[in-house]
């Protein structure tokens, strides 16, 4: 997304503690009863074809979505254009994550520059402060300063270049020889090293936000499996201990988390008792449910996280879940999760961004997209999500949002649907001390304010 | 042309065709056994299951298997390649560009490998015994063993790090300046010819060594010729043969062998493309390169045997 954020804007993006504000709309009004959300556009803005930001360009856009049957729109029912700055969209149904759906996930392209559907594959035409220039798929995007921008004096920057560099060990001497002014490294024995040197800035982002938690999820949805008992599933939890795991895997770049939020996000519990670790428990656990002599499963991860989850595995067969390591690449991870069909245990990797209505949701909701048909849905999880969806303010929602967390993560009473948290990785960003103002690593880690930033040479 | 020569290419042409048809064949069936699904790689994480359905069926994919080959294969008789899902774009559109790219690569690649190996490996025969053929053949050892991808960071930590000679990666086109590309081009050309040329050095001063005692030389010496003559047209024309065997064979494995090579220099060639697809199991741009590989695989070896028959006449008369 941060290819798309560069050239195109959303009606609202998020700030640091995950509230939405406004960005193309400058005020919005939902009518949970209605129900509809009425949005006030931002007046003066121009896409960089110099066509008209406006109701009308909302309501051609939102239609795009639609007819390519995107989730983000799908419960709109209608557009309703009041005026040029205001539009109203009626909903299917009340959803507490819709505004935040709509307003951070849709990005407005000019409905002009739309008819040419042959350009807009290596070029774009939003509202951004840079528009592509160059576009080398899987390579590299360039991009050139929007004359039209909105933001008057900005951007500062001529341009950016992203470049796609797979291998860690080149980017990481790229950016040393100095070609790369930023770079993201998500290896993170590349990423110490480069730490220890002291010649760069460290980012970490802070807000949580759209950061993925990375854990291990049980199959729970086969009746015939132990983890269709809770008892098992949070024997599983109590069986790993993460703080070791992340300690000798994570050079300090990786954080513990017991719930699906990050530490400072509006929908972080702090109350929240997980399941710490505790072998005893989990044996004790193991023996009530029936499986005093453990069992044998699978344990399913790729290679990134090869030797954290075979550590793991030795961890549970030390109480009796005897694992076998099943290494496979990304794509046939995203099958069986995509499938439901992985057996065992797998790793988990969910994004917790707050709305949990949303974000939870993919994973929980029966006909989810992320390992939905391997887990099993009880019925009041389902039924704490549809309140949560439903709440008709954002108090409501963030304590039915803190009553899910409980029902799922409570180390005592506990779902464990989703098995156990082992870490969020807050994903190190490496820059030159030159380089300011980019937020890269401040709000949605799929954004930058990239308008503000600046270069000090 | 030699009636017999057409007769061989001919030959070899039909042979190739049924090799190529079988590799793509058991390359198509298993990309689509290999679990995963290029349209939910492609669609992402809020993919509705109508969505999915919908894509699925636009490409064709909810047909049996043999079934999409056949719409590929009958593609291919009106020059269409198939859509890449990832890209959302003709493949021939990528798949060639991307090719030019490779080939930037390796034919630069290949004739420093040629020239050099051929003559490290003459003089290595020449003075063999000496220090001069020790050196030649260490280095030509450490170049057949040493790991590719090592030894491309080790030149990018001393030529781009450290001496900030060159880029440590990236590519550009000749039309972007002829200093760039070559600075460009330079390190992962040494990297992928460096096996070549180890082998082309070891294959060269081993045929040459046969020839060397020959009686033939020792007339062509005693006839008064220059030792450039009876080297260039006496020794190293009956040496060529198993020269050219292998330097075919290189230049086939060279070509699909870039995978690395772009992968190190982020050069965005076919290797590095074949990659990205096998990982997004972006099958049919993944058959569609092992069909190009294949071809220049065919070529190669299509070229080696006209050219035993240009350098040896027994060979052209049987």
């Amino acid at each position: 997304m941060i290819y798309l954020t560069t050239a195109y804007e959303s009606l609202t993006y998020y700030d640091e503690s995950g509230k939405i504000i406004p960005k193309l709309a400058t005020s919005w009004k939902s009518d949970s009863k209605e129900p509809s959300i009425t949005w006030t556009l931002r007046q003066g803005v121009k896409f960089a074809d110099g066509e008209p930001f406006n109701a009308a360009a909302v309501k051609t856009n939102i239609e795009e979505y639609q007819k390519c049957k995107r989730n983000e729109t799908a419960n709109i029912d209608s557009c309703e254009v009041i005026d040029d700055y205001t539009i109203k969209m009626k909903l299917k149904s009340w959803n507490s994550s819709t505004a935040e759906g709509i307003g951070f996930f849709v990005y407005y392209m000019s409905p002009k520059a739309m008819k040419d559907v042959d350009k807009l594959r290596t070029s774009s035409c939003g509202t951004g402060p840079f528009q592509v220039s160059e576009f080398n798929p899987g390579v590299s995007v360039k991009y050139k300063k929007n004359p039209n921008y909105w933001q008057k004096g900005k951007p500062y920057l001529d341009g950016v270049e992203i470049y796609i560099v797979d291998e860690p060990t080149t980017r990481a001497s790229a950016f040393e020889a100095g070609e790369y002014d930023i770079i993201l490294m998500n290896n993170l024995t590349v990423a110490n090293d480069l730490i220890n040197s002291k010649k760069y800035t460290l980012e970490r982002n802070k807000s949580g936000q759209g950061l993925v938690m990375t854990g291990l999820i049980p199959a729970s949805a086969d009746t015939s499996s132990p983890f269709a008992n809770d008892k098992v599933r949070r024997a599983m939890a109590y069986a790993l201990d993460t703080k070791s795991l992340n300690e000798a895997f994570g050079y300090g770049l990786l954080q513990d988390l017991n719930q699906w939020a990050a530490p400072g996000a509006v929908t972080y519990d702090t109350s929240l008792k997980g399941c710490d670790y505790n072998p005893e428990k989990a044996k004790q656990l193991l023996t009530e449910a029936g499986y005093a002599n453990g069992f044998d499963t699978t344990l399913t991860t790729d290679a990134g996280n090869k030797d954290m989850f075979t550590a793991a595995a030795n961890m549970l067969s030390e109480v009796g879940i005897r694992c076998n390591v099943n290494l496979v690449d990304e794509s046939a991870q995203v099958n069986l999760y995509s499938t439901g069909t992985w057996k065992g245990i797998m790793g988990h990797y969910a994004a917790i961004s707050p709305d949990l209505g949303l974000y939870m949701g993919r994973h929980l909701d029966k006909n989810g997209a992320f390992y939905a048909k391997g887990i099993l849905h009880p019925d009041d999880a389902m039924k704490l999500l549809e309140e949560v969806r439903t709440a008709p303010t954002d108090e409501e929602k963030v304590k039915k949002e803190f009553e899910l967390q409980e029902l799922i993560y409570n180390g005592e009473t506990g779902d464990a649907i989703f098995g156990k948290p082992v870490f969020i990785q807050f994903e190190p960003i490496l820059k030159y001390d030159y380089v300011k103002d980019d937020s890269r690593s401040v709000c949605h880690v799929a954004t930058w304010n990239i308008e503000n930033c600046w270069l000090n040479k | 042309m030699n009636i017999k020569l057409i007769r061989m290419i001919g030959r070899r042409v039909g042979q190739s065709i049924i090799v190529i048809f079988i590799v793509t064949m058991i390359v198509f069936l298993l990309m689509k056994l290999v679990p995963g699904d290029p349209i939910i790689n492609f669609l992402g994480s809020n993919a509705s299951e109508e969505q999915i359905v919908y894509y699925t069926k636009l490409f064709g994919f909810d047909q049996p298997v043999l079934i999409q080959y056949g719409k590929w294969i009958a593609g291919l008789f009106h020059g269409q390649m198939g859509r890449s899902v990832a890209l959302q774009k003709d493949i021939s559109q990528i798949i060639f560009q991307r090719l030019n790219i490779t080939l930037s690569i390796v034919i630069p690649a290949f004739i420093f490998a040629v020239v050099l190996g051929v003559i490290l490996g003459i003089v290595a025969a020449k003075h063999r015994g000496t220090a001069v053929d020790t050196v030649i053949s260490f280095f030509s050892n450490i170049g057949m063993s040493m790991p590719m991808f090592w030894f491309g960071m080790v030149l990018i930590m001393i030529f781009a790090l450290k001496l900030h000679l060159l880029p440590t990666s990236g590519f550009v086109t000749i039309q972007e300046g002829f200093g760039k590309w070559i600075s460009h081009i330079i390190l992962p050309m040494i990297v992928l010819a460096m096996n070549p040329l180890a082998q082309f050095t070891r294959q060269t001063r081993s045929s040459m060594l046969e020839v060397i005692r020959q009686d033939y030389v020792t007339t062509a010496r005693a006839k008064g010729l220059s030792e450039k003559e009876i080297t260039v047209k006496h020794q190293l024309r009956n040496a060529l043969i198993p020269i050219i065997t292998v330097m075919g064979v290189s230049l086939g494995g060279m070509i699909g062998g870039t995978v690395l090579v772009e992968s190190i220099f982020v050069i965005p060639g076919l290797g590095n493309l074949m990659i990205t697809s096998i990982k997004g199991r972006d099958f049919l741009v993944v058959v569609d390169g092992v069909l190009i590989i294949a071809i220049a695989v065919a070529i190669c070896n299509l070229i080696v045997d006209i050219l035993y028959g240009i350098i040896d006449p027994r060979i052209r008369n049987d």
